[in-house]
């Protein structure tokens, strides 16, 4: 009964799995809104390209339209852009030498928070 | 022992906040990098206002020692109040000025111009701000000044003010760069 | 008038009686009684009543429309509604301030008021240290952000108070918010003043844990005010931006939070005394790290206060000099261990472990994001942006398996649980959720797989403890009602907050009036453009048509206020809001021509996001509430 069950499940998974897998194809209007998301109006403290209504985002969408048009990839778009304006006008930093500390720190300290857990229950639950 | 080791970890951290902290307070809060300084002009290309054929770009700085793009429209304020300054730095021998009406109507940037005077060498139309993002610019009124070598030698983000236009008297002057 | 008058010596006042205060702490601490001195009591008093006093000084100040205080000048205007001329008082720094020293010397009073059942010495030290605090506040405000400073010659008008903050959630979040971080300052006080007479015990929990549940609510309630403000003001249709002053009333709540979890078991038990205490000091002095980042100057952000870098330097002179307290107080007096600290792997207390361990890593995540930028820029120049990708990757997989050890800790037991028992129930709850996102996914087959797993934990969470409600209204069966609202709160929460972000959808048009287009489900008319005079503001009213597929018709009305004191323009969405989704107009006007940009937007289940906020706090109210009757 229960190998049934589990063989159910599997099925249903690998099924689910084919049907997960994300169409590749993306609507124009939604890449330039992904990307917009992802720039920053450096001109509104803190909204994105997307949120903003100001002359400058509006320019700047315009610029990843034309851009999208010519062909270049939603990367080199930002590369474009870092150059222009420097790298604070993309929201996700990138993942480069002097970015280690932001991207590990979170995960060194629940590492730490994890290993400290660990041995003081260890010790506890051996004395139980 | 390893209490102590604990307690100066602890202790020098607070400290090294302290410090770093204090330092970043004392960092100038412009909100608007300067990324390009120092740096050479990228190309742009835009239609002369006066013939749509003739295309003003980089090639267009030629001839003299300092040159400034200024980005301006007739419709912006604060481009107005500037145009004296612009209308001053004209006459320096040294340097070329070349404008940027951003987003204007043909009739009203001539009429503009007409009435405040026309500080610009040649013109360029940017009907849909792309050229003013292919120059890295944030909005109008914004103003770069340029050596001969067409380097980046200060960006002026809003309209020019009285020590602005001292500012760049005194780099066309002296013939001296910041970088 | 006389108010600025009355305002600036009675903080004078209150100074003084403050440092009398510590005079007579210090005497009365020595006399080997149980009873707190009336010196000691009448001192507090006098100190709460003239901060009162000078607050409300301001406020009259404010409602009066008195001109000749800075404060009211630049803030006020006499053309505002009365209710937003009272919420100007504190809609500023300097009066933001007072609002928070008024908090910090209400809690003193009420500290020493409803401790009567402990140690003298205790709450003498509590008081002290919270005296310190106090005392602290007062003389920045007194020396950098004096609230009543005077203008010569006084001016006719003010300047008018930023339009986007005449908003009613917006005027009451301030005063909440505070409660909620000011509330971490008689924990954090009376933690150092517990290690010091070694009282760091079940006891000291049992009597500390309702103010760390009233904080925690006012501080969860404060959040919530500030995204429903965000939401229905800014015009993004967003509520949440991951922006620095936002990060900085969240990385308190991550702390509270793990600290209210903590002291649940430390006022059952000798266990986790050391954790608790670094808890209780992390929570205030991230508080005190918030109020130092956005008032400094250090942060661009789109709510800062004052940039001025003087008060950077008190603040953060004064928070070193906090923390270096702490620690020497730490190490000085490490709480004794007295332990009856044994318990099973599957049991509450280990899920709450595991729970703080959680809660740390979120902190650190948005601790990192927030201060790095300035970091980076200190030390080499440069200057990045952390926004919602960075916060989004590093936090949404974590939520997973800390949702699904949520709900398997609500149904373990203290100590040590036969998981056997619950291997049933929590197998039958899984395959459920797991049909479900099998449901989700078929409808819908663009999700990732992180977020059908967030769809999954979710509602793993919710199920799970909807059953615990069935069994409570059904079989009368005893559960712990606020930790099962709660926790039913925060899996809503996510849910919602998933649902919301992966279903959304918007569209950007730019029409003119009298035209109309063709959206996925619905045709939008721009009707009608109107201009209205209103008490401080003009409006051009858009009026639109939303017609669905069925032939249902929608009214809109979003507006453009043009402000005139002081001269801004706002875009004022109109949403529409059902228990299914919000739909969400926008529109601005594109200079220079008469088309309009019209954004519209769909948002499911919006409004739960708010709801299960407040049950959130609900559920910690109704711990309060029901105190009497449970042991927890």
């Amino acid at each position: 009964m229960n190998l049934y069950i589990k063989k159910f499940f599997i099925l249903l998974l690998i099924l689910n799995c084919n049907l997960s897998i994300a169409f590749s194809e993306e609507l124009f209007d939604s890449r330039i809104k992904k990307i917009s998301k992802n720039i920053r109006c450096i001109i509104c403290q803190g909204q994105s390209i997307d949120d903003s209504n100001s002359d400058f985002a509006l320019d700047i969408k315009n610029f990843i339209k034309i851009k999208l048009n010519e062909g270049l990839s939603e990367k080199q778009i930002y590369e474009l852009l870092k150059n222009k304006y420097g790298e604070w006008i993309v929201f996700k930093p990138e993942l480069n030498y002097s970015n280690y500390l932001l991207w590990s720190f979170p995960y060194l300290i629940f590492l730490i928070g994890g290993v400290y857990i660990f041995i003081k229950i260890r010790r506890k639950i051996i004395k139980f | 022992m390893i209490k102590k080791v604990q307690f100066g970890i602890l202790f020098l951290i607070i400290i090294g906040s302290f410090y770093f902290f204090s330092q970043g307070l004392r960092i100038n809060k412009k909100f608007f990098p300067d990324k390009n300084i120092g740096v050479e002009l990228s190309n742009f290309s835009a239609p002369s206002i006066f013939n749509n054929e003739i295309m003003i770009t980089k090639d267009s700085l030629k001839n003299k020692k300092f040159y400034i793009i200024n980005i301006w429209a007739s419709w912006c304020s604060p481009c107005r109040e500037e145009h004296p300054y612009l209308m001053k730095l004209s006459r320096e021998k040294l340097l070329k000025i070349i404008g940027i009406n951003y987003k204007d109507k043909k009739n009203y940037a001539i009429k503009f111009l007409k009435k405040f005077g026309n500080p610009y060498s040649e013109i360029g139309i940017d009907k849909n701000g792309i050229v003013s993002i292919d120059l890295g610019s944030h909005g109008v009124p914004e103003t770069i000044l340029l050596s001969e070598e067409k380097i980046i030698i200060a960006k002026f983000v809003g309209p020019l003010n009285k020590n602005d236009y001292i500012k760049i008297i005194k780099i066309i002057k002296n013939n001296e760069s910041i970088y | 008038m006389i108010f600025g008058e009355l305002g600036y010596y009675s903080l004078i006042f209150s100074i003084l009686f403050s440092i009398l205060l510590f005079f007579f702490i210090y005497q009365d601490y020595f006399i080997k009684d149980n009873k707190v001195s009336t010196k000691v009591y009448s001192f507090c008093f006098l100190q709460f009543f003239t901060i009162i006093i000078s607050f409300f000084s301001l406020v009259f100040s404010f409602l009066l429309s008195d001109f000749s205080i800075v404060a009211v000048f630049e803030n006020s205007h006499s053309s505002k509604p009365i209710f937003y001329k009272f919420s100007g008082t504190w809609g500023n720094h300097e009066g933001s301030l007072l609002l928070w020293v008024m908090v910090l010397s209400s809690f003193l009073f009420l500290f020493l008021l409803n401790s009567k059942k402990n140690p003298k010495k205790y709450r003498l030290l509590t008081i002290f240290f919270q005296n310190i605090l106090v005392v602290g506040f007062l003389i920045f405000i007194i020396k950098t952000s004096n609230p009543f400073e005077k203008l010569i010659p006084i001016p006719k008008e003010g300047l008018g108070l930023n339009p986007i903050l005449q908003d009613p959630a917006l005027a009451i979040h301030p005063p909440i918010l505070y409660v909620g971080y000011v509330g971490s300052s008689i924990i954090f006080s009376s933690a150092l003043a517990s290690m010091i007479v070694n009282f760091v015990s079940k006891i000291w929990a049992q009597s500390i844990k309702i103010w760390v549940l009233i904080s925690w609510i006012f501080l969860t309630l404060g959040i919530m005010l500030g995204s429903i403000w965000a939401y229905y003001e800014l015009g993004w249709g967003g509520f949440w931006f991951w922006d620095p002053v936002e990060n900085v009333s969240l990385m308190p709540w991550f702390a509270l939070t793990a600290l209210l979890h903590s002291i649940i078991i430390l006022a059952r038990r000798n266990v986790f005394q050391s954790w608790t205490i670094i808890l209780s000091i992390i929570t205030f002095t991230l508080s005190m790290n918030g109020t130092f980042l956005v008032r400094s100057g250090i942060l661009n952000s789109i709510h800062t206060f004052a940039n001025d870098p003087e008060r950077g330097i008190f603040i953060l002179t004064f928070l070193i000099f906090l923390s270096l307290l702490s620690l020497v107080i730490f190490f000085a007096y490490q709480p004794q261990k007295k332990e009856d600290f044994f318990f099973n792997f599957t049991s509450k207390e280990m899920g709450i472990a595991i729970n703080n361990w959680f809660m740390i890593f979120f902190l650190s995540a948005v601790l990192i994001g927030t201060i790095y930028p300035i970091l980076l820029e200190i030390i080499n120049g440069k200057k990045i942006s952390v926004g919602p990708p960075y916060y989004n990757f590093i936090l949404a997989p974590f939520l997973i398996p800390f949702l699904i050890i949520m709900t398997i800790s609500t149904k373990v037991d203290w100590i040590r649980s036969n998981i056997n028992q619950k291997k049933k129930e929590l197998l039958f709850l899984l395959i459920f959720s797991f049909l479900f996102i099998l449901i989700i996914n078929y409808y819908s087959q663009k999700i990732s797989i992180i977020n059908l797993l967030i769809f999954f934990s979710s509602l793993f969470l919710i199920f799970g403890l909807s059953k615990d409600f069935f069994d409570f209204f059904k079989n009368k069966k005893k559960i712990n009602l606020s930790q099962t609202v709660s926790h039913f709160g925060f899996g809503l929460l996510i849910l919602s907050i998933a649902i919301c972000g992966i279903f959304s959808k918007e569209t950007d048009v730019n029409l003119k009036v009298g035209e109309s287009i063709k959206l996925d489900n619905y045709e939008l008319i721009f009707n009608d453009l109107s201009m209205k005079e209103d008490k401080n503001f003009k409006k051009i009213i858009g009026t639109f048509n939303l017609v669905d597929i069925n032939g249902k018709t929608f009214h809109f009305s979003p507006e453009l206020r043009i402000y005139n004191q002081p001269p801004i323009v706002t875009s004022e969405a109109n949403i529409q809001t059902n228990f299914f989704k919000d739909k969400y107009i926008v529109m601005n006007n594109i200079s220079g021509s008469d088309y309009y940009n019209i954004r519209f937007q769909e948002k499911p289940f919006m409004v739960w996001i708010w709801i299960s906020g407040f049950l959130i706090g609900l559920g910690g109210f109704l711990s309060i509430a029901l105190k009497r009757n449970s042991i927890d």
